[in-house]
């Protein structure tokens, strides 16, 4: 047993199913079974995005588009009517800056909702998981005018700063639970080393809580990166269109769209987020987050 | 209740950690107050308004509520989204936990189908909305064309009333990437101490999950599916990206029934009341799951 | 554990618990104050319109103001609107243009619109859809009155307008807004499929009278058998308006009572119900392209669609020879929908003369000449000077715009719409004949309109 009542238990980043019987052959063709599944959407984006103008849709459909268009790829990225370049920008900027706040924020205060007593606690994380279902349509006149009176109803910061004000509520409450399952012991280890709530959080907790972080950011940066409703509300300015507004204005004009040209771009719409994921996820087999944070 | 903590905590601590709470929580309650609650009671008060968004809102008391019990298509509204949450859910808590369980190894191309379980989810709604269009559409899709080619008949897909909706709900299935990821980083948070404890006692991959696994996931389970019901009950973008809420009425969820009250028919006080019910509808139902919570889900640390 | 220190507990707790609902209430209360004076801050319902020189004479290059323009407009459109922007700057030097073309097109922009008239901010002109004008007059006064401005224009020449385009710009007698163009619907055809079939060409027959029910009946099925194609025609549901009007048809009549279960509409939509249900149609309900790639693809041989679509297959030739003619007849009737699209100005607007010089100018005979490669325009005289080399402008334009029309529209929005659609789609998907379907149609109709 440990002797150390300060260690930290094993959290180890790499499954414990490494034995023989997770890696059988059934269970890795069932891995590819469900992920030819669920690559059937992107195959069918794929052909989309390599096709012909006009032909994206000849029938009777082949597997691989005739003729196969490369060139689609830098079309895509030159947009029609408007360079999208400057979209780009602007839903990085937003995707960006959006997450971060909300990780910040969610994580400070999943923190007081799990570790810190104080009145209401109860009461007001109901009214978390309550905010979560408001439908959007009630709450967008509201919202404008309340912008509106603040004279900042236009542009990319309505969309950003009620972000860094409390993220959203799934946010906080993925964070919650997850330092609800994480034993008291660490904090009254760090309590026993002096440290307040603050060091406990930012120090001790955090790099716990890596993996979880890392996943929420994915989700929440893939949410504004794909948001459409809130810029086509807030920004209406050319110059803070992002890519979203973009594609559509470009590609997707009720006079002629271009489906393929449409298809490439959303495709290559995705592929940021694809990227970091797959960087992230290697990461994680590697286990690098957890050298030298104690042992036994 | 844990009364070893009033001896640790004494009154002033005890203050002390309240203060903290509060500063902790202080950027969430400070948005809530700006950009929540007053969009929130603003909805509310123009639930008993007749608010055509463009001229100012007259009070009307409740008239919008008593409207709600004689309108069949808000029946209809509710009778789609229960049908839709109740699968929906099903897909989003359970399929996507044994996904994650499917990925959580180390092996050979784990890494690529984590990618493509979790890509899926990335395509923005309007460009997933042109592709399940097109591949299901009636006369070309590529679907119908498999189909008739190995010999069956031709199926409606979302021209038809009766498919439309278990269509939707199928097509759920690829978006589910977000509680995937969830339940994946959960299940890598899993000391696995634990495991080796368990193997030792000479327990199978069953009891590995039914007594380590389940229980150490329980907070993320709970959180997936109160989180699928309430996203589930506000599901919008497919619906009218790919069906208006038609054939016939067959896939006009609640959410889109408001979206249409309010800007289509500019009658936002009535929108506002169908969304408050909505509304509390929702709070009901995540309120009873939250309070039987507290008999199957384990959590490491809870402080009451 | 003791019962002290549970009670100390207990008594505690509900102190605080006190204390925070104390909190709480002036919390809840302040909010209910702040978002109730916000409420009250909001768009102010009255019009003010501020001091225009309307009757004084003022010359062009002195008008000064600034005008917002909310308008979509994309590739080639937004080309042209653009040039119709410059023309008009080119004679009204000192007024500030700002224009940003929307994403999306106007139908699905509109929460942006009613946020911003909410919010006391609307953009000066407007771009608008059919049923918007008549929807933002009645629900809100939104729109500008225009027939004292027109009458103080004396090159306007209202005239000069088709009358259908200044029926679909008056809300109950007044004018509220200028037709800046108006799109009768066509049968685009392959004429390559229709000569392989051994058919006549249809735009001969129609300028020689005999487009009618069974000319086009034969062409269809003649498409179809001996022609080897998969659909004699593609159509969409939601141009449901044109298979009643072309029959004699209506939806709606005057006074806003429903008809589409009388007279001549059942029997129309039975007839291309029929044809959906015989395999000589592809399924019309779902949008998405489907049914012009049909007709791109040389899977349909006919297409019917807006007049403004024509534009669109000359930038992106498909692989074969094609053309287009008006709506056939039935019934010894001719008849189509018009899709009325207009420029209104804002009733909040600050600078009411600018404004109504931008719309009259962009909607003068120039301006609509400018235009009319993508949009069909509603000035007589703009019709021979029209757009590019396109036939179709002039072709039987006359003629089919002194038969179009349009269902009236309802202080409801696109209500009707919605409710007509909802019963037909059963009957699209075979479910239903088109006697109870348009029954029904009338039902939801009258139920969204009281």
């Amino acid at each position: 047993m440990k002797a150390n009542n300060r260690s930290l238990p094993q959290r180890n980043r790499n499954s414990p199913e490494t034995s023989a019987v997770y890696n059988s052959r059934i269970i890795v063709a069932l891995s590819f079974l469900v992920a030819i599944i669920m690559i059937l959407p992107i195959y069918y984006m794929l052909y989309l995005s390599f096709s012909a103008r006009g032909k994206e849709f000849a029938f009777p459909p082949t597997v691989i588009p005739k003729p196969f268009v490369v060139g689609n790829i830098v079309q895509a990225m030159k947009g029609d009517t408007l360079p999208l370049w400057p979209n780009f920008r602007n839903s990085l900027t937003y995707a960006g800056l959006a997450t971060i706040g909300a990780l910040l924020t969610e994580s400070m205060v999943g923190f007081a909702f799990a570790r810190l007593r104080f009145p209401g606690r109860k009461i007001l994380f109901g009214i978390t998981v309550g905010m979560l279902i408001m439908p959007f349509v009630v709450t967008l006149i509201p919202r404008f005018l309340l912008f509106k009176q603040f004279n900042m109803a236009s542009g990319l910061t309505p969309l950003i700063l009620p972000v860094w004000f409390g993220g959203s509520p799934y946010g906080i409450f993925l964070m919650r639970q997850f330092f609800m399952s994480i034993p008291y012991q660490i904090d009254e280890a760090a309590k026993l080393d002096g440290a307040g709530p603050w060091r406990t959080l930012w120090l001790i907790l955090m790099p716990q809580a890596l993996p979880v972080l890392v996943a929420l950011g994915m989700l929440h940066f893939a949410y504004f990166w794909n948001d459409l409703l809130g810029p086509l509300i807030y920004a209406q300015k050319q110059d803070s269109k992002v890519l979203t507004q973009g594609i559509i204005f470009n590609f997707m004009s009720n006079w002629s769209p271009t489906w393929n040209l449409f298809m490439m771009a959303s495709l290559l719409m995705i592929l940021p987020v694809a990227i970091v994921f797959l960087i992230l996820q290697r990461r994680f087999r590697q286990g690098f987050l957890f050298s030298g944070l104690g042992g036994r | 209740m844990d009364f070893s903590n009033l001896i640790r905590n004494p009154r002033s601590s005890r203050s002390r950690e309240a203060l903290a709470g509060y500063l902790f929580a202080a950027p969430w309650l400070i948005g809530l107050a700006v950009f929540q609650i007053g969009p929130l009671l603003a909805s509310f008060a123009y639930s008993f308004t007749d608010y055509p968004i463009i001229a100012k809102p007259k009070f009307i008391g409740m008239d919008n509520y008593s409207r709600m019990l004689g309108d069949k298509l808000f029946l209809t509204s509710i009778r789609v989204t229960l049908t839709y949450t109740v699968f929906s859910v099903l897909i989003y808590v359970v399929a996507s936990l044994f996904l994650a369980m499917l990925c959580n190894r180390s092996g050979q191309g784990v890494g690529l189908v984590r990618l493509l379980v979790f890509l899926p989810s990335l395509i923005p709604p309007f460009a997933a909305a042109v592709l399940w269009g097109w591949m299901f559409n009636t006369d070309f899709g590529i679907v119908n064309y498999v189909l008739t080619s190995i010999g069956l008949p031709q199926q409606g897909f979302f021209q038809s009333p009766s498919q439309a909706l278990p269509l939707t709900i199928i097509l759920g299935f690829w978006g589910m990437g977000s509680a995937f990821l969830i339940y994946l980083s959960g299940l890598q948070s899993v000391p696995t101490d634990l495991y080796d404890a368990i193997v030792i006692d000479g327990a199978g991959l069953l009891r590995k999950f039914w007594h380590i696994t389940l229980p150490m996931l329980s907070p993320v389970i709970l959180f997936n599916t109160i989180i699928g019901i309430v996203i589930s009950f506000q599901v919008f973008d497919l619906a009218w990206l790919l069906t208006r809420g038609g054939p016939a009425n067959s896939t006009l969820v609640w959410v889109l029934y408001i979206y249409r009250t309010a800007f289509e028919q500019f009658e936002m006080g009535y929108s506002s009341a169908l969304a408050v019910v909505l509304f509390m509808t929702v709070a009901l139902t995540a309120g009873v799951i939250f309070r039987t919570s507290r008999w199957w889900v384990y959590y490491e640390a809870k402080i009451d | 554990m003791d019962i002290q220190k549970q009670n100390q507990e207990f008594v505690l707790g509900q102190s605080t618990r006190r204390d925070f609902i104390k909190k709480v209430g002036w919390g809840v209360g302040g909010a209910l104050v702040g978002s109730s004076v916000l409420a009250a801050c909001g768009a102010d319902g009255e019009t003010v319109v501020p001091d225009t020189t309307i009757g004084e004479v003022v010359p062009a290059a002195e008008i000064t103001g600034d005008v917002s323009f909310w308008a979509w407009g994309a590739g080639l459109e937004g080309e042209l609107i653009g040039k119709r922007i410059e023309y008009f700057k080119s004679k009204y030097p000192k007024v500030n243009v700002e224009w940003e073309p929307l994403a999306k097109n106007g139908y699905e922009e509109y929460p942006a619109l009613l946020a911003r008239m909410a919010a006391g901010d609307p953009p000066d002109v407007m771009r608008l859809l059919n049923f918007q004008p008549t929807q933002l007059v009645s629900q809100g006064s939104a729109l500008l009155a225009l027939d004292d401005y027109i009458a103080a224009t004396p090159d306007f020449d209202a005239s000069d307008f088709f009358d259908v385009g200044m029926r679909g710009s008056k809300v109950d007698g007044t004018t509220y807004a200028i037709p800046d163009n108006g799109e009768p619907y066509y049968i685009y055809y392959n004429s390559d499929a229709f000569k392989a079939a051994g058919l006549d060409d249809p735009q001969t027959l129609f300028q020689a009278g005999m487009w009618n029910e069974e000319a086009f009946t034969k062409s269809i099925d003649a498409l179809t058998g001996k022609g080897g194609m998969k659909f004699g025609i593609a159509f969409e549901a939601w141009t449901y308006d044109n298979f009643c009007f072309m029959g004699g048809g209506t939806i709606l009549d005057s006074s806003l009572k429903a008809t589409i279960d009388q007279g001549a509409s059942p029997a129309m939509l039975q007839y291309f119900a029929d044809l959906v249900k015989n395999g000589k149609a592809p399924s019309p309900v779902v949008g998405g392209g489907a049914q012009l790639e049909a007709f791109r693809n040389g899977q349909a041989g006919m297409y019917l669609m807006g007049a403004w679509w024509g534009g669109s297959l000359d930038e992106t030739p498909p692989g074969f020879k094609w053309n287009m003619t008006g709506l056939p007849s039935f019934n010894g009737v001719r008849g189509c929908k018009i899709e009325v699209g207009t420029l209104g100005i804002s009733s909040q607007t600050k600078s009411p003369d600018a404004a109504w010089a931008f719309v009259k100018t962009l909607t003068d005979t120039t301006g609509m000449v400018t235009w009319s490669p993508v949009a069909t325009p509603m000035r007589k005289s703009a019709i021979e000077p029209a757009g590019l080399n396109k036939v179709q402008w002039k072709l039987d334009h006359q003629a089919m715009l002194e038969a179009a029309s349009f269902t009236p529209f309802t202080t409801k929005g696109n209500a009707v719409d919605v409710a007509v659609s909802a019963a037909l789609d059963l009957m699209w998907a075979g479910k239903s004949s088109a006697a109870d379907a348009t029954k029904e149609a009338a039902k939801l109709i009258t139920e969204a309109l009281n």
